[in-house]
């Protein structure tokens, strides 16, 4: 993102705030969905409030970091605050969100009518949706910070130091994530391994 | 054959590509003499490499994006212009609110201080239905109302009575003495209920001598024709 592109944001430039939209949409939408670990509706919420909100306040944009490492941060603490205002209420209706989940992995899952595709080995799918549903079981079980973590440097490849400052933490805090992480994963999926 | 133990966060930092060239050159020398590490090394590329493979996020579509899109600029339209629809009334459902509260608040404040003392309710209610109809329970306020209009100044005075005498004995001897008089008062309603009847047979009877008397005369006048 340009120092221009910035001051056309700022003037609220239709086209400028067109181009940052279409420019990092996908990529807000994806983080958002890590950060409500899976939830698409939550994931769709997030994006649009964060994305507003980095409009907003474009102003605090210094350029000490890049453009997307600091919409990124803007992202997680627009998640952070989201949680807090949920608060109690979140965990009172949380059974509600765990079935729409389970219903939603069911249907991404072994549940889910298989393609027939005669080029493909039925048991070999099956295999494919068993391995996947583990990977999303396994890393749901991981603690939020610890996911998110992973999430971000393994899906969304940024680098440790980048995740530091979206999370606002030290690097060192990031590896130790990280790595606990990894490890509960690599113990997790060992029957794939 | 185990991976060193000492070389855990080298490791991980190799994997996820985080090593410095420098380091990187120092562990790969370190990587072709220890068959455990690279063993290791390779469990963990192939644990995130599943992870990466399986854990696939959801692009949205253009529709969708354009959807999201379009909604975060109309809400930043709005925040600018102001032109949030500013609600007319806000403060009139707390105010009603408030209200609501303190009126049952008050209900049952009221409820509470005059629920012990039945002496205390008793004339109220009865200040509330009929003059001198003190000393009723509250359920037959009503009823005690008619029944004193009814009966007259007589009833009502003692009614008033009894509730002057209620008004320094216990709470059960208040019950007794409301329940004798209300015994007395379905009394003197069963007598009402006698004498009404008894006017009912009497005005049939009288009704009957008539008709009676009637055809005796149309009789003779017929016979006199």
């Amino acid at each position: 993102m340009q120092e221009h592109d910035i001051a056309k944001i700022r003037a609220h430039d239709r086209d400028a705030l067109d181009d940052l939209f279409s420019r990092y949409m996908q990529k807000v939408y994806a983080i958002s969905f890590h950060l409500c670990a899976g939830d698409r509706e939550q994931a769709r919420d997030l994006a649009q409030e964060a994305l507003l909100k980095a409009v907003r306040t474009i102003d605090s944009f210094r350029g000490a970091a890049a453009f997307s490492t600091w919409l990124y941060r803007i992202i997680y603490t627009t998640y952070l605050d989201s949680r807090k205002q949920a608060g109690r209420w979140a965990a009172v209706f949380s059974f509600l969100r765990r079935a729409r989940l389970h219903d939603e992995a069911g249907g991404d899952g072994a549940d889910e009518t298989p393609d027939w595709d005669a080029k493909k080995n039925p048991l070999a799918m099956l295999r494919e949706n068993q391995l996947g549903m583990d990977v999303r079981k396994a890393l749901q079980g991981l603690p939020d910070k610890q996911r998110i973590v992973f999430q971000l440097k393994v899906l969304e490849d940024m680098s440790i130091k980048e995740i530091a400052h979206v999370l606002s933490c030290a690097e060192g805090t990031v590896k130790s994530h990280l790595f606990r992480a990894t490890r509960q994963l690599q113990k997790d999926l060992r029957d794939w391994a | 054959m185990a991976a060193c133990t000492r070389h855990n966060e080298t490791l991980l930092l190799d994997v996820y590509g985080e090593l410095s060239p420098r380091a990187q050159a120092h562990w790969q020398r370190h990587l072709d003499e220890c068959a455990g590490c690279r063993r290791e090394k390779e469990r963990l590329i192939a644990v995130i490499r599943n992870a990466k493979e399986e854990f696939l996020v959801p692009v949205l579509g253009p529709v969708e994006a354009q959807h999201l899109s379009a909604q975060v600029q109309r809400r930043l339209r709005m925040c600018i212009n102001d032109v949030r629809p500013k609600r007319a009334g806000w403060w009139l459902a707390p105010a009603l609110a408030a209200c609501m509260v303190l009126a049952v608040a008050g209900w049952f404040g009221l409820q509470e201080k005059a629920g012990p003392d039945v002496s205390a309710v008793n004339t109220r209610s009865a200040s509330d239905t009929a003059p001198g109809n003190a000393g009723r329970v509250p359920d037959g306020a009503a009823f005690d109302s008619r029944r004193v209009a009814d009966a007259g100044p007589a009833d009502a005075g003692r009614a008033s009575d009894t509730a002057v005498v209620n008004a320094g004995r216990d709470p059960e001897e208040q019950i007794i003495n409301n329940d004798e008089e209300l015994l007395e008062n379905m009394g003197m309603l069963e007598e009402m209920d006698s004498l009404d009847q008894l006017a009912r047979l009497l005005d049939e009877q009288g009704r009957e001598t008539s008709r009676l008397e009637r055809g005796a005369d149309e009789e003779y006048v017929r016979s006199l024709v």
